[in-house]
């Protein structure tokens, strides 16, 4: 089986996405762990499928980063989505294929501001529109339902991820997401092993004052 | 063993300790009430955060599948600026090594710079690419929008030329996933407020309702609001980049999207973005400080049996998310007389075949009423040539519509019914005037306006398929100008089902699937 990196960009642009395929189809087959990397260079010569590979491993991880930032369950689905198509337009950008989950991150910080800069406009022209008399715009769906996170504990899970460092917020959500598995999240907040575990005690450590402090609390 | 600090707890529920550590720590919670309490709420949040990453779980597979039929259908562009460099270094240097009398150096930099220059304009419009996939979607996220409209139309006749500007003002107001429009002109007065399933238009003080199933509303009124809601739907790079632009002192970056993607014309066969010899194109100007669009043109030219239609429109001083008026967008208390209310049959597959059979059937009734007002008139020329004037009015020279392109077919068909009724009155009082020499003709069918509705209606159903295959990306063609009815050897249209099949109508409106690649005689 030829090894993807063997092929010089002089070859074929059939040649290269039909092999790389091959490559990763029959890896896959032989329950063999292929990088990100691996998969990024094959979606850049063409193979789609090898989108939905990353995506596959990393959705939830991003899914539940824009939970932790927006609060909205329905919204972070949505955001997902989109992170992972600006991704796949700017993936020819990514200078370092082996760091797709840290960039793919950054995507994902990007989208959420975005997301909640919007609704901060939306409060904006609501208090504009009603102090002279006029109707600000409709509220969407999503606001007058009642909040998906139908678990009063995943909606104080979620307050609490959200008051993290971003740094903090990342490593832990990196580590529950990805499987409790400290090397990918080390891959993820590109750390050595003793500084991933400073963060994540650190994060459980804040985790716990804040969700201890609301249990207290009437 | 002392006590271990809430970190080392929190650690331990994590697995992140070895194996040794672990155990001593457990053998010491059984043995320390305060430390075992740490230990319970230790795993009571880790239990917590893993129910949390669970339950993002859910609908993974179906969110899978609606990305990835989402995404562009080419790769990732790759990004050269990097290799462009580096690669223009290079080519520098040798160029520079050449010996300078040589003719092949100025040739060379010749050369080189054509490419650099190739190779900038690519770079730029991939990365300005992402600028236009921003604008809409600010656009798609905004709440309100008011901007100046300016339409130009001219209809050129063979024996002149009638133009018209008219100026008003277009405001959105969007709410969960609808927008109302409000079209708001001074000269002359009139008001034109859009929702989903209504159109309500006021003039001279009175209004008119335009009632239409959902779905089908845009094919019986046409307008900015369905021209910009194509573009929220649009692929996601443009056409092409059209550079930079100052409008007023900010600048903008332009990009033009073919106008047969826009639901403007037809889907060209020939492999151009022109349909029919026409030009439509909108193109929409980017403003670099807030990412939105700051200008946008529309512009259409229409080739018709009697001439040339154009218009051009232009939304400019565009406003994002200002306050305005919900009241104006809710529909007027008190309508007029007049309200239009349509049925508009789904856009399926059966839908466009009977759509396109309703055109055929009118089609044949017309010919009917024409061969015998030639026969009638064998021996008046004069008379011959209104006829045929009146055949090209009515596309009769086509018995499937010309075109499928849903802002022609409507007016098309309406032009026809017109015209065919306007035939049959002329033919009602010539038999009336000439009683005696009357001959009872019972194949004349007569037309009243729920009929003609309700071909309309049919006909409208085929372009809404015709417009969601092209939506679809599915590629259709039409070649309804070059079949008759009845030809089962000829394609009438075609579009893909799959990678690897086509569907076929034939000009028996038959259907078949083929496999792609086959060989098929186009007309």
């Amino acid at each position: 089986m030829p090894e993807s990196a063997n092929f010089s960009v002089d070859d074929s642009a059939h040649f290269v996405t039909t092999s790389t395929a091959a490559c990763n189809t029959a890896a896959r087959g032989a329950d063999v762990a292929i990088s990100d990397e691996t998969l990024v260079r094959g979606v850049l010569n063409g193979d789609r499928e090898a989108f939905a590979e990353l995506y596959d491993r990393r959705a939830r991880l991003i899914r539940g980063l824009c939970l932790a930032m927006t609060r909205d369950a329905d919204a972070a689905a949505d955001l997902c989505q989109e992170v992972f198509l600006r991704a796949y337009q700017r993936l020819g950008s990514l200078r370092e294929p082996a760091r797709f989950i840290a960039w793919l991150a950054g995507i994902a910080k990007q989208v959420c501001r975005e997301w909640l800069r919007s609704r901060a406009r939306d409060r904006r022209c609501a208090v504009a529109t009603a102090g002279s008399g006029e109707v600000g715009p409709a509220a969407t769906e999503r606001e007058r339902d009642d909040n998906p996170v139908r678990n009063e504990q995943h909606a104080r899970l979620h307050a609490a991820l959200a008051d993290l460092p971003s740094n903090e917020r990342l490593a832990l959500l990196a580590f529950y997401l990805q499987g409790m598995d400290a090397d990918e999240a080390r891959r993820v907040v590109g750390l050595s092993r003793s500084g991933l575990y400073r963060l994540l005690a650190s994060a459980r450590r804040r985790l716990g004052r804040k969700l201890q402090r609301e249990e207290v609390m009437p | 063993m002392t006590c271990p600090d809430s970190d080392r707890w929190n650690l331990l529920t994590m697995n992140l300790l070895d194996e040794q550590d672990a155990a001593a720590m457990l053998v010491h919670a059984g043995q320390c009430a305060s430390c075992q309490s740490r230990l319970i709420g230790a795993r009571a949040d880790h239990a917590l955060l893993t129910r949390f990453a669970a339950s993002l779980d859910r609908g993974h597979e179906a969110l899978r599948e609606r990305l990835m039929s989402d995404l562009p259908a080419a790769p990732p562009a790759p990004a050269h600026r990097g290799a462009l460099l580096r690669a223009g270094r290079r080519m520098g240097d040798w160029i520079m090594s050449l010996n300078p009398r040589s003719p092949w150096r100025a040739a060379a930099g010749i050369a080189a710079a054509a490419c650099l220059v190739f190779a900038i304009v690519a770079v730029v419009s991939d990365g300005s690419n992402a600028a236009f996939a921003r604008a809409v979607e600010g656009f798609r996220l905004a709440r309100t929008m008011a901007c100046n409209m300016t339409t130009h139309i001219s209809l050129e006749l063979p024996e002149k030329v009638d133009e018209q500007t008219v100026r008003s003002r277009l405001s959105m107001y969007a709410g969960g996933d609808t927008r109302a429009w409000l079209i708001e002109q001074s000269e002359p007065p009139m008001r034109q407020l859009t929702l989903p399933d209504a159109v309500y238009i006021t003039e001279g003080g009175k209004t008119r309702v335009l009632q239409v199933k959902p779905g089908a509303r845009g094919e019986i009124v046409e307008g900015p609001d369905q021209w910009l809601g194509q573009l929220l739907t649009v692929a996601r790079q443009p056409d092409r980049a059209l550079g930079e632009r100052t409008i007023g002192n900010r600048k903008a970056d332009g990009f033009e999207i073919a106008g047969w993607r826009m639901g403007l014309g037809d889907r060209p066969t020939d492999g151009s973005n022109a349909t029919h010899g026409e030009s439509s194109w909108l193109r929409v100007w980017v403003a670099r400080d807030n990412q939105l669009p700051a200008l946008i043109e529309i512009e259409r030219a229409t080739k018709w049996n009697f001439g040339w239609s154009r218009s051009r429109v232009a939304m400019d001083d565009i406003r994002w998310d200002i306050p305005l008026d919900a009241n104006a967008f809710q529909p007027p208390e008190e309508t007029g007389d007049e309200t239009v209310t349509t049925e508009v049959p789904a856009a399926t597959e059966e839908a466009l075949i009977d759509g396109l059979r309703a055109y055929a059937d009118q089609s044949a009734q017309i010919e009917a009423l024409l061969q015998e007002a030639t026969a009638r008139a064998a021996d008046d020329p004069e008379r011959l040539q209104q006829i045929e004037q009146v055949r090209g009015i009515l596309y009769a020279d086509s018995a499937y519509p010309p075109r499928l392109d849903p802002t022609w077919l409507p007016t098309a068909v309406a032009s026809r019914a017109a015209g065919l009724a306007a035939v049959q009155r002329l033919k009602a009082r010539r038999d009336a005037a000439a009683a005696e020499d009357a001959t009872t003709d019972q194949a004349t069918p007569t037309l009243d306006a729920a009929a003609h509705e309700q071909t309309a209606a049919r006909v409208f159903a085929a372009s809404s398929y015709y417009r969601k295959l092209l939506m679809e990306h599915r590629a259709p063609e039409y070649f309804g100008a070059k079949v008759k009815p009845g030809d089962k050897s000829a394609v009438l249209m075609r579009w893909m089902l799959d990678e690897s099949t086509i569907r076929i109508i034939r000009g028996d409106l038959s259907v078949e699937d083929v496999t792609a690649g086959a060989n098929m005689l186009l007309p």
